[in-house]
């Protein structure tokens, strides 16, 4: 009886002692630091431990001469809503159809990021850039036998346009169009009201659509987008709710035919269950792994059958703070706060190494990132000198800095908002509200969900937010981000940021298409923002995937996989 | 039970809409940080119309309409950013708006008025005023001229008799007419799809409203009849949408539209088709989706009641029987340790072990080629997928379940009648299974009614984790994203399993206890 009694105590000594091993390994990865001196600690243990490389290489080993055939499957972690990017920009939908399945006008390689053709061959530009004359492909069928003609263009500029249609997200990108003609079938004219760097570009993400399928029926939820008919060297086969999105080679594709016959995107909604199933062998592209995944579950029996594919997308976590808040006015203010957040200390008890601290807002492997502009270094000491300096002491002696400001005496005293669920950013936050408390200054750390947390940002209804932004094209208008026109009426500029300098770079740089010349006005922009740091910059972030050997012809690119490049040697197939 | 299920309804309805969140918050933050402030405000604008998101709750004091919507959009035409887009909607409008801008087009501001006539412009390509319209010095002069001449055009009565009369025999003379008319003709063809057209009609009427909409949805004489019923219903469906971009509300048209142009009317006018409207978060019918995940979720959540039931009943009984006795602390302590485990810890542990070992599939619920199977095939198939995630659902309810078996079997073996039975000699056995038992099922019965709901709720957890495409994950994602109509649905369902739940528990007293009955019956018997 006695035992029998015991049998709780020890099973619950038991979980206890299981869950705190765990902790035990999770502190490992990164660095101890002593909590009474503060003082610097020793090198981050997981430094140099990865090889994280620049997008757009081969991933070493897979070269050779491609052979056709082959299944390979890959992991989805959600299920796209239908694939029309028009209607809704899922990144899922982009990374299964895009390019795969419905194609563009012209895309960008996924490599070297120029501009190439795809369903027009070449194009003219005339009328001072004002005037895009594309002259289509010939012989393009779709994927139900039907040919391609400018009348299809046409159509999808039509939608895209139609105030019935919700597409107000991706109309934003083509605001500087104007009219647009398919004189004959094989021509189309697009006409703009004024020139856009970005025009050609956004063209890359543009889906032509086919006419003689969306003819009939509401556009908004149009069989076709979830059954998707394209002109692309892949075509959907089957789409199974919750379970699987199947492709297969388009055998009468216009280009050259991709090299596989099926391409599985298996839907397997949790992560850790995703990485049982690649030790099972069931999947062979695991896309952005987990950095604990990588830091602690990777064993040398799973990396003998799958490469760990390591890369920087322009992907980048940010801190946007309110300036419309009294703390948060002076430039200097925000800089000190720049200083009291340890992003080395984040990057590596948090982020186990797998980002880096940079400084500005253009990714450094562009041209428009060059010269990289120095990251803020953490200086608490720096930072409170700078906070007494701009008159944020503590006068009322309640260990929080205050500042007298039209004659009311305003604390230093902000909430952050942060989007529930993230285990990451939740030990990020208390990392920073530590060194602020020690600085005096008061976080306070608030969850919201998803629709609470982005009303409240466009609403100017916070104090400081954390935001990630991940780009996959690298014409990067940044006019919705920082213009002071965007700071009311729903736009962008979450943090109310205004600065005349800026507003003129805004203005004037979006209407040059000379790169050279632009790049060098956007790089003065990033100057600008790091020397008023409206926005923290936090980290840039990895991209972590596990490709399995099998696989062939695989390089990396800023925004995913190319399927159609992809091939298995004939004896794994 | 209707005046119950509205009740839930409109409680539902208003507390669905209480916390702060705006479903069309989470559509324009994916819109991403390249639209701009208009574009936002555009995008909030289509997706809250789409979603009647711009209607109030109950009441419409102020119910919009065409005339509203008209003095609205040209008020907006000068604006540089969103002067566009409003034009595209007044042109798309067409026609119908002619009575409502050509009498004032004179008195406008000149900004608004530059506007409208640009708009004007693309109207008359389709009224076939363009030549006159080019030819004239002063294009308002002409607009006002115009609608001095063509007024009398312009009344409901003649758009009425117009459509009739080409419905009827199609002639290129009334078409001509009807195309000088423009879009001021589609309440008309609505009310004549409304009467149920035959064939040659409805292709004309089709034809009629596709031309002047832009929306080609047309039937052709010699269509099958099911097309020909999708032909109307899908005009009904977008009129349903579209009614006051067309319609002008006056008189006691406006009174009902107070009542009708309502968020809660446009959702309970379609709930006796069982069509609960579009899903915010994807644009799919609600019935579709429901229709997907609904048997998956019924599935593999009857199947863990069931075995919930024949494992705690007799359990229950069991720890009852030997009340205090070594057994009874034994599974006491194991099913309180088996409660206290969280189902996401045992399933992940599950995957760890078993699923590493390769003894059973970690995801979904069939293998790659089931369709192919043999039927014994699909069995074994389905049963290995489906282990796993039942257990882990089965064994947190076996615990509560068995303990209320137990207390209820203790209660019932303290009554006179079993002390009598087993002072009269029967056996034991006989005294638990016979005499006690079926009045023990009874709490554990209520429970069971209660449960029903809880076969289409799902279980986020367990979903997630066996990636299982079931309505927990739908739902609880939907409420995440504020998927007002998704929400709506699955509690009107759960409101009627629940009223079926109490139904059958009721009958199921009947059935075991024999002091119930059925009024009916018992009154006969005596």
């Amino acid at each position: 009886m006695s035992f029998l009694r015991l049998v709780p105590v020890i099973l619950a000594a038991f979980l206890i002692s299981c869950i705190s091993s765990g902790r035990d390994r999770k502190r490992d990865g990164g660095r101890e630091r002593s909590a009474t001196d503060g003082g610097r600690p020793a090198a981050c243990a997981c430094e140099d431990r990865w090889r994280i490389e620049p997008a757009g290489r081969d991933v070493p080993g897979t070269g050779g001469t491609p052979e056709p055939g082959g299944t390979m499957v890959v992991h989805a972690d959600s299920e796209p809503p239908h694939f029309n990017y028009m209607l809704k920009p899922d990144a899922m939908a982009t990374w299964i159809a895009m390019h795969d399945v419905l194609e563009t006008l012209v895309r960008l390689d996924p490599r070297t990021l120029e501009i190439v053709p795809e369903l027009a061959e070449r194009w003219e530009v005339s009328d001072e850039g004002k005037t895009i004359t594309f002259h289509l492909r010939s012989g393009v069928e779709w994927h139900d036998g039907r040919p391609f003609s400018s009348a299809d263009v046409a159509f999808t500029f039509d939608r895209l346009m139609d105030p019935n249609v919700l597409a107000a997200a991706q109309r934003a990108d083509f605001e500087n169009v104007d009219r647009w003609e398919a004189p004959d079938e094989r021509t189309f004219v697009l006409r703009l009201k004024w020139v856009h760097f970005a025009t050609m570009p956004n063209l890359d993400h543009l889906q032509i659509l086919p006419r003689h399928v969306f003819a009939r029926g509401d556009f908004n939820n149009h069989p076709a987008n979830r059954a998707p008919v394209g002109t692309g060297p892949f075509v959907l086969d089957h789409w199974t709710p919750g379970d699987e999105i199947v492709l297969v080679k388009n055998r009468r594709y216009w280009g050259r035919p991709a090299w596989l016959d099926r391409v599985i995107y298996r839907v397997v909604r949790d992560r850790s269950v995703a990485f049982e199933m690649c030790k099972r062998g069931e999947i062979d592209l695991m896309w952005r792994l987990l950095p604990e995944q990588v830091a602690d579950q990777l064993d040398p029996e799973l990396l003998s059958r799958y490469n760990l594919v390591q890369y920087w997308p322009f992907k980048t976590a940010f801190w946007v703070y309110n300036t419309r808040r009294p703390f948060f006015r002076e430039a200097r203010v925000r800089r000190a706060l720049t200083m009291l957040i340890d992003r080395d200390m984040i990057r590596c008890s948090v982020e186990r190494c797998l980002s880096r601290v940079v400084g500005q807002l253009y990714p450094p492997e562009q041209p428009v990132g060059q010269p990289p502009i120095p990251p803020i270094p953490f200086d608490p000491e720096r930072a409170k000198a700078i906070l007494d300096e701009a008159g944020w002491r503590d006068s009322d002696g309640d260990g929080v800095r205050d500042k007298r400001i039209d004659g009311k005496l305003v604390p230093f005293r902000f909430t952050f908002l942060a989007t529930a669920g993230s285990t990451s950013l939740q030990r990020q936050a208390a990392i920073v509200q530590n060194e602020l408390r020690r600085a005096g200054i008061d976080m306070d750390i608030q969850q919201t969900d998803w629709v609470v947390f982005s009303e409240r940002l466009r609403e100017h209804e916070f104090d400081a937010g954390s935001l990630l932004w991940v780009f996959d094209s690298p014409a990067i208008d940044l006019f919705s981000i920082f213009h002071s026109s965007q700071a009311s009426g729903g736009g962008v500029n979450y943090g109310a940021w205004r600065h005349a300098e800026a507003d003129r770079i805004l203005d004037e740089a979006r209407h040059v298409l000379d790169a050279s010349r632009r790049n060098a006005m956007y790089h003065r922009l990033s100057e600008l923002v790091a020397e008023e740091q409206p926005y923290t910059v936090m980290l840039n972030q990895a991209n972590n995937s596990l490709v399995s050997k099998r696989l062939h012809g695989v390089y990396t690119s800023i925004a995913w996989y190319q399927e159609r490049d992809v091939w298995i040697p004939r004896a794994e197939q | 039970m209707i005046p119950t299920f509205f009740g839930i309804t409109i409680v539902t309805f208003v507390l669905m809409h209480l916390p702060p969140g705006d479903p069309v918050a989470a559509q324009v933050g994916e819109g991403g940080m390249r639209a701009s402030a208009a574009a936002n405000a555009e995008l909030i604008e289509e997706y809250r119309r789409a979603h009647f998101l711009d209607l109030p709750l109950f009441v419409n004091t102020r119910p919009d309409d065409m005339p509203k919507q008209v003095q609205r959009l040209v008020e907006r035409l000068p604006d540089p950013e969103r002067g566009s887009w409003a034009a595209r909607q007044l042109v798309l409008r067409g026609g119908i708006i002619l009575p409502v801008l050509l009498p004032k087009l004179a008195r406008l501001p000149e900004e608004q008025r530059a506007g409208a006539l640009a708009v004007l412009s693309r109207i008359a390509e389709r009224i076939g005023a363009t030549e006159d319209l080019e030819q004239a010095a002063d294009p308002t002069a002409f607009w006002t001229g115009y609608w001095e001449l063509h007024r009398i055009d312009f009344r409901p009565a003649n758009a009425d008799r117009l459509v009739r009369r080409y419905a009827r025999r199609g002639s290129p003379a009334v078409l001509a007419e009807l195309r000088t008319l423009d879009s001021f003709i589609v309440p008309s063809v609505v009310d004549a799809l409304g009467r149920d057209p035959a064939g040659g009609e409805l292709d004309r009427l089709s034809t009629l409203i596709s031309l002047v909409t832009g929306r080609e949805v047309v039937y052709r004489v010699g269509e099958p009849e099911s097309r020909r019923r999708e032909t109307i219903a899908d005009w009904k469906e977008w009129w349903f949408k579209h009614e006051s971009d067309y319609a002008t509300f006056r008189g006691p048209a406006r009174f009902v539209a107070m009542a009708t142009e309502t968020r809660y009317f446009k959702w309970a006018s379609r709930i006796g088709s069982l069509s609960f409207g579009l899903s915010s978060r994807d644009q799919r019918p609600i019935a579709d989706k429901l229709r997907e995940k609904a048997p998956v979720t019924l599935l593999v959540a009857s199947l863990s009641v069931f075995f919930a039931y024949l494992f705690a009943i007799p359990l229950g009984v069991f720890s009852a029987v030997r009340r205090g006795r070594l057994a009874d602390r034994a599974i006491a302590v194991v099913l309180f340790v088996a409660a206290s485990m969280p189902g996401f810890w045992v399933g992940m542990n599950l995957i760890r072990t078993i699923g590493r070992a390769g003894w059973l599939p970690i995801r979904g619920l069939t293998s790659a080629g089931y369709e192919e199977m043999s039927l014994w095939g699909k069995a074994i198939d389905l049963t290995s997928h489906l282990a796993m995630p039942v257990f882990c659902l089965t064994y947190v309810s076996i615990a509560a379940l068995s303990r209320y078996q137990r207390v209820a079997m203790l209660e019932v073996v303290r009554q006179d009648y079993i002390r009598t039975a087993r002072a009269k000699g029967v056996a034991p056995r006989g005294v638990i299974w016979k005499h006690a038992m079926r009045n023990a099922l009874l709490p554990v019965v209520t429970l069971l009614g209660l449960q029903l709901p809880f076969l289409l709720g799902g279980s986020v957890i367990i979903e997630q984790l066996f990636s299982i495409n079931g309505m927990g994950l739908e739902t609880f994602e939907a409420i995440l994203y504020r998927d007002y109509n998704w929400t709506m649905a699955v509690v009107t369902l759960s409101a009627v399993l629940t009223m079926a739940g109490v139904l059958v528990a009721d009958i199921l007293y009947a059935l075991v206890d024999p002091r119930i009955g059925f009024g009916g019956r018992r009154s006969r018997g005596r």
